[in-house]
């Protein structure tokens, strides 16, 4: 088929009647075959046959239809590993963007990661480790995310978010629950690995939803990302605060301080509750117009 | 509307198949549009040749301009960016076939249905087939290829003229990949037996 | 929505500094140009517009509504385009991405009918053959017609425009100007900007803020015939003006009260928008030049 024929053709095209017939089905097999090979290679019956078509007007309206199904498969933006994760569990495509777009939340989501892996390596390389560090750390890992996850300053679109009838608190409830939904199985899974066992392996739960609710309330009157650090801050004060006191005799180990038994438990439940409730309520402030410049949020 | 947009599009109108290509690898949506323009209505129309059903057709040629849109970095450039749009196109078709599962309904030709006038074909033949068939007899191959039987007649049409492998003729034509050989072995006989 | 805007006594203070003094004006459909220098105050009352900041007093009505309820504030952001100056991005973000996203807020949930309107307005600022690429690797020409892009979505009501045409180069100007012309009757659009130009091609209406307070509200003729019978030529300079600088043909302009017999000339927006700033002598350099 390729190599050249040893003498010129004579300069043929598709007559109209040709092409109208072919267009029709009009015409056997052995014409089409000669219209189809010869509309390969010649850019003028091409541009005659477009016209031709689209000189009809419903076969002109089924390409320019069929040509905005072509450029919307060409624009669905890819939704990278998150985003089909989250539409993979069943989150609607818009929400799965609204959650997934922001950077900080990649960020906050390999730092969970790294740090649960972190949690279950320190404790594969020492067997007797102990297994304080998960206690106190996991419950800040959310607070990490969240504190990242919206916000001025944090977010790079927040003024627009803000303009948007989709309201900021939306936004920012959703990405905490993804920050709090991937970091606590994860957690849990390195408990597991760990073979921590009853309050050594939960302990930590309900301290870190007390800390997510307080830094979710706190995050309505100053931006999450001082909400956070203030909250983490007084959760490590607190903790080796009570583990100082507690240790006074040697060998009193974290989790049989009173912040992981029953009575510290119940509290930060209460404490989680009650935050719940404080920020449900306190929710639109997050959609208001802010009064300074730079400040508040 | 398009006001503002009519000097980038006006400069891409005039380019050339394959620099339209090259604008494309750059992420031309502008550059996507034109070449649509210039081939996809004679690629549904060369597809309706080969399958009746119109959905399938449409998907078929999204796919195709998909492919495109994606491929354009990779394309190497021999031979005319037609030959190569129908070289994705006709596979398309084949996948709708493989991923629906459906039966291919094959619209007829003409020349099959009654009340045709035979003469009148031959005379319209006489200037089409100049141009392909020209290094063959052709008036005799045009005859011999229109008088194969429908089923024979699609067999040469879906491996000799659009370039598939017999499996995807076979797909195409909802048949068994050996019934494509034995039929254009038929096919074969019965041409050279009309040539002769 | 019919467009209108109404903002009663509007003050701002950031710490110490009265950005806004008791700001009242009135704007209706059209095109209004918020006509300032930098530093005026033009984005903190575009940004108390379109809800982003809370003024410390006074209020902004659209048509009926004022943003004092949560249904409110929707109501009015459903309706509203806003293009900050420098719109943050997300650094992956293509410009498709970006004007998805946004649309994503402006609870566009329907996919196919929001990418729909993205690629409207993704057209309407020529930007079709760059939407799929990273908005960091754009010029800065590009990034703005991404932000005034993202405003356009839903073709809201109100559409605040804060610099749109800073960083365009002449063609990508005229273009914005077409493109606006295209927006409908009820439409009001506001556009702060520094250039009098823009005011002078685009806006039925101009606003002028200075040191937070409102200048003058009125249409670009009135302003120019503010300047009426102050604005004279000469062939030397002439101490006596408020401001002069040399024209092109290289006769000295001046704008103050002329002397006796000099030569005027029919005044200008420009001229007009000098000479009200000129009066407080705090004209920028930038802006004689």
């Amino acid at each position: 088929m390729n190599d050249q024929p040893s003498f010129e053709p004579p300069e043929w095209h598709v007559s109209p009647r040709l092409m109208r017939d072919y267009v029709a089905l009009k015409i056997d097999m052995a014409r089409s075959a000669s219209v189809e090979q010869h509309l390969l290679s010649c850019p003028n019956c091409q541009v005659a046959l477009s016209s031709f078509v689209y000189a009809d007007v419903s076969s002109a309206a089924n390409l320019d239809a069929l040509w905005l199904d072509v450029i919307d498969a060409v624009d669905r933006p890819s939704s990278g590993l998150v985003g089909s994760t989250l539409r993979l569990l069943g989150v609607s495509d818009h929400v799965a963007r609204l959650i997934a777009a922001a950077p900080a939340m990649h960020l906050s989501w390999i730092a969970s990661v790294v740090l649960v892996l972190g949690f279950a390596i320190s404790y594969a390389m020492r067997p007797y480790g102990s297994d304080a560090l998960l206690l106190v750390l996991a419950p800040l890992i959310p607070l990490a995310g969240i504190g990242t996850a919206y916000g001025l300053g944090n977010d790079r679109l927040y003024e627009l978010t803000k303009v948007s009838p989709l309201s900021s608190s939306r936004v920012f409830l959703y990405r905490s629950l993804a920050v709090l939904c991937t970091a606590t199985p994860l957690t849990l899974t390195a408990a597991l690995i760990m073979r921590l066992d009853g309050l050594e392996a939960m302990g930590w739960l309900l301290p870190s939803l007390g800390l997510v609710g307080l830094t979710l309330a706190l995050s309505t009157w100053v931006q999450p990302l001082i909400a956070a650090i203030s909250v983490g801050t007084t959760w490590i004060i607190l903790v080796v605060g009570v583990w100082a006191r507690s240790a006074r005799f040697e060998g009193i180990a974290l989790e049989t301080t009173v912040i992981f038994q029953p009575t510290g438990q119940i509290a930060f439940a209460v404490v989680a509750l009650v935050a719940a409730v404080l920020f449900i309520g306190r929710l639109g402030h997050l959609d208001t117009p802010v009064d300074s410049h730079r400040g508040a949020w | 509307m398009r006001d503002s947009l009519s000097v980038a599009r006006d400069a891409i109108d005039e380019m050339d198949d394959d620099a339209l290509i090259v604008a494309i690898a750059d992420g031309s949506r502008i550059a996507l549009h034109v070449l649509y323009e210039r081939h996809a209505p004679w690629l549904v129309i060369r597809l309706r040749r080969r399958c009746s059903d119109p959905t399938i057709i449409h998907d078929a040629v999204q796919d195709t301009f998909v492919a495109v849109w994606q491929g354009a970095s990779r394309y190497e450039g021999s031979g005319a960016v037609a030959a190569w749009i129908w070289g994705i196109g006709v596979r398309r078709l084949v996948g709708q076939f493989r991923k629906t599962n459906k039966a291919n309904f094959l619209p007829l030709f003409d020349s099959d249905q009654p009340g045709m006038n035979p003469s009148q074909q031959v005379i319209d033949l006489a200037s089409a087939e100049e141009l392909v068939l020209e290094r063959v007899e052709h008036g005799d191959l045009a005859h011999a290829i229109n008088r194969l039987s429908p089923e024979l007649r699609l067999v040469v049409q879906a491996t000799v003229l659009d370039g598939l492998t017999t499996r995807e003729a076979g797909r195409l034509l909802g048949i068994p990949a050996g019934t494509v050989k034995t039929r254009m072995m038929r096919a074969k006989q019965e041409m050279r037996s009309a040539l002769t | 929505m019919n467009g209108n805007i109404e903002i009663t006594g509007v003050t701002k203070t950031y710490g110490k500094t009265l950005v806004l003094d008791d700001v009242s004006v009135k704007i209706g459909p059209g095109v209004t140009g918020m006509l300032g220098p930098n530093g005026a105050g033009k984005t903190t009352l575009l940004r108390i517009m379109a809800t982003v900041l809370a003024p410390d007093s006074g209020s902004v009505r659209f048509d009926d509504t004022t943003p004092t309820s949560p249904k409110a504030l929707h109501d009015i952001r459903s309706n509203l385009g806003y293009a900050p100056q420098e719109p943050g991005f997300y650094p992956n973000f293509t410009v498709f991405d970006f004007i998805d996203y946004v649309a994503i807020l402006k609870e566009m949930d329907d996919r196919r009918a929001r990418h729909d309107e993205v690629r409207r307005v993704i057209s309407l600022v020529g930007l079709d053959d760059v939407a799929h690429r990273a908005i960091r690797k754009l010029s800065g020409g590009m990034r703005r017609r991404t932000a005034v892009a993202q405003a356009l979505l839903g073709s809201p009501s109100f559409l605040l425009l804060d610099e749109p045409t800073a960083g365009l180069d002449p063609e990508q100007r005229l273009r914005f100007r077409s493109l606006l012309s295209q927006r409908d009757d009820h439409q009001a659009v506001v556009l702060a900007t520094h250039q009098t130009e823009d005011v002078t091609a685009l806006c039925q209406n101009v606003v002028v803020v200075d040191q937070g307070k409102v200048g003058f509200n009125g249409t670009p003729v009135e302003l120019a015939s503010s300047a009426e019978g102050r604005v004279w030529v000469s062939k030397g300079a002439d101490n006596t003006a408020v401001l002069t600088w040399m024209d092109g043909t290289g006769r000295h302009r001046h704008i103050g009260n002329p002397p006796p017999g000099a030569e005027l000339v029919e005044p200008t927006l420009e001229d007009g928008y000098l000479l009200l700033m000129g009066r407080d002598s705090r004209v920028e350099t930038e802006a004689v030049a």
